[in-house]
């Protein structure tokens, strides 16, 4: 039974942290849907895993998110058999211990097992909800990197906004940053954000973090050379042609 | 001497290739049309050499825009034109009977220019002919390990036409 699939290789939020080796390897190649929230599962059964895989097909319908099982890297929720976490996750995942049902019930963020439907239902809603509350990326974390198209976006998750498809093509031949993204675009730097994170989501963004030293990624924004000015130049004249600077 | 950069559109007979060029060109642009023979082709004529058209950014500076003929048996000229060009525009005609096999093709011919080429899919006709969707021609790119945008156009539409550019110049801002 194929339960999971790729977690993205880095992601916004935790980038700087190294993935450990998952445990379970991927068995599915599905498509990456337009959004998603990953479900990392730490130190389970395989009862436990393969109920919550069942859950997540069946509450497909009743969530707002599509959900992904996944065995490391970064996740919105982690479910952990364990008192301790023994995979590094993002900082600001939401934390739910699976106990046997013998044990003590009183405990908070704790799922009893053996797992039901609902209660595993309602901690997804619960991180749904808060996700769709979360202020955006903080500007501080996401500038020290830059970000490239894994693959081109789902159309749908494009006219979610009318800026996305624009900000989408920028993305797609090199790494770029916040900052020259922002001023490549012309599009304001919340939307920039929220685009990225709504990329990340959909685990179809490339992060790459810049070093203070790194030679290869330059964090400053459009490094300039006399060639690069011209060509710049060449551009900016062609989009006042055809009225295409008016964004 | 003027410095020129080129766009080239390409793509299926029927997509709008000479379409999309007059919408840029400061001047009607110069056909070679002829009168269509192939009755698999819907419209009375077609382009046997190329489309050519320009626009002028003064003091010398200008683009000239190419448009490939679309038939595959000219295929040999649609490589030589995008060689060293700003940017290609690939315009699929989605109600032709196989249209991601289309665009195939011209992922094919231009399978070595693309990694590093600013290129946009254009997909024309997509409210009367909803599939394959957009999504399709992404995951075709994807397969690929491409990743350039894919969009849906009307090309009679200068609007849509401009968001092609758009998308190519892009990506080569990000290149510089």
């Amino acid at each position: 039974m194929a339960l999971c699939c790729d977690p993205p290789m880095s992601s916004i939020f935790g980038f700087l942290e190294r993935l450990v080796p998952p445990s379970i390897t991927a068995t599915s190649a599905e498509r990456i849907p337009p959004a998603s929230l990953r479900l990392l599962a730490d130190g389970l059964t395989t009862d436990d895993i393969t109920k919550i895989g069942v859950f997540l097909r069946i509450g497909k319908e009743t969530l707002k998110y599509d959900w992904k099982l996944v065995f490391a890297g970064n996740a919105e929720l982690l479910c952990m058999g364990t008192n301790s976490p023994t995979l590094q996750t993002s900082a600001d995942a939401m934390i739910v211990r699976v106990i046997d049902s013998a044990a003590n019930e009183s405990l908070e963020n704790t799922l009893t097992r053996p797992l039901q439907y609902e209660p595993v239902l309602d901690v997804l809603r619960a991180v749904e909800r808060r996700i769709s509350a979360a202020p955006l990326v903080q500007s501080q974390v996401i500038s020290k990197a830059s970000y490239k198209l894994r693959r081109w976006p789902a159309n749908a998750l494009l006219l979610e906004q009318d800026n996305y498809r624009r900000l989408a093509s920028f993305l797609s031949a090199r790494h770029v940053t916040l900052d020259n993204l922002i001023v490549l675009s012309n599009v304001k730097r919340t939307e920039c954000e929220a685009f990225l994170q709504v990329l990340d989501r959909a685990g179809i963004l490339d992060v790459k973090p810049i070093f203070e030293t790194s030679t290869i990624v330059q964090s400053t924004p459009l490094p300039s050379s006399p060639a690069g000015e011209t060509q710049r130049g060449l551009f900016g004249k062609i989009r006042q042609y055809l009225g295409l600077d008016r964004v | 001497m003027t410095k020129d950069h080129k766009i080239v559109f390409t793509g299926t007979p029927g997509a709008g290739k000479t379409t999309a060029i007059a919408a840029l060109s400061d001047s009607p642009p110069v056909v070679t049309d002829v009168q269509n023979t192939d009755s698999s082709l819907n419209k009375n004529t077609t382009t046997v050499g190329l489309d050519f058209g320009y626009f002028s950014l003064g003091e010398g500076l200008g683009v000239r825009l190419f448009g490939t003929p679309g038939q595959k048996r000219f295929e040999f000229m649609w490589r030589i034109l995008a060689t060293d060009a700003l940017g290609l525009v690939i315009l699929i005609d989605n109600s032709r009977p196989d249209p991601l096999a289309d665009c195939t093709d011209y992922l094919d011919v231009y399978a070595e220019l693309l990694p590093q080429m600013n290129c946009v899919l254009g997909v024309g006709r997509t409210l009367e002919n909803p599939h394959p969707t957009l999504d399709d021609y992404s995951d075709l790119l994807a397969a690929r390990e491409l990743v350039f945008p894919v969009l849906g156009v009307d090309v009679r539409q200068r609007d849509d036409v401009l968001q092609l550019v758009d998308a190519i110049l892009a990506q080569a801002e990000t290149r510089i």
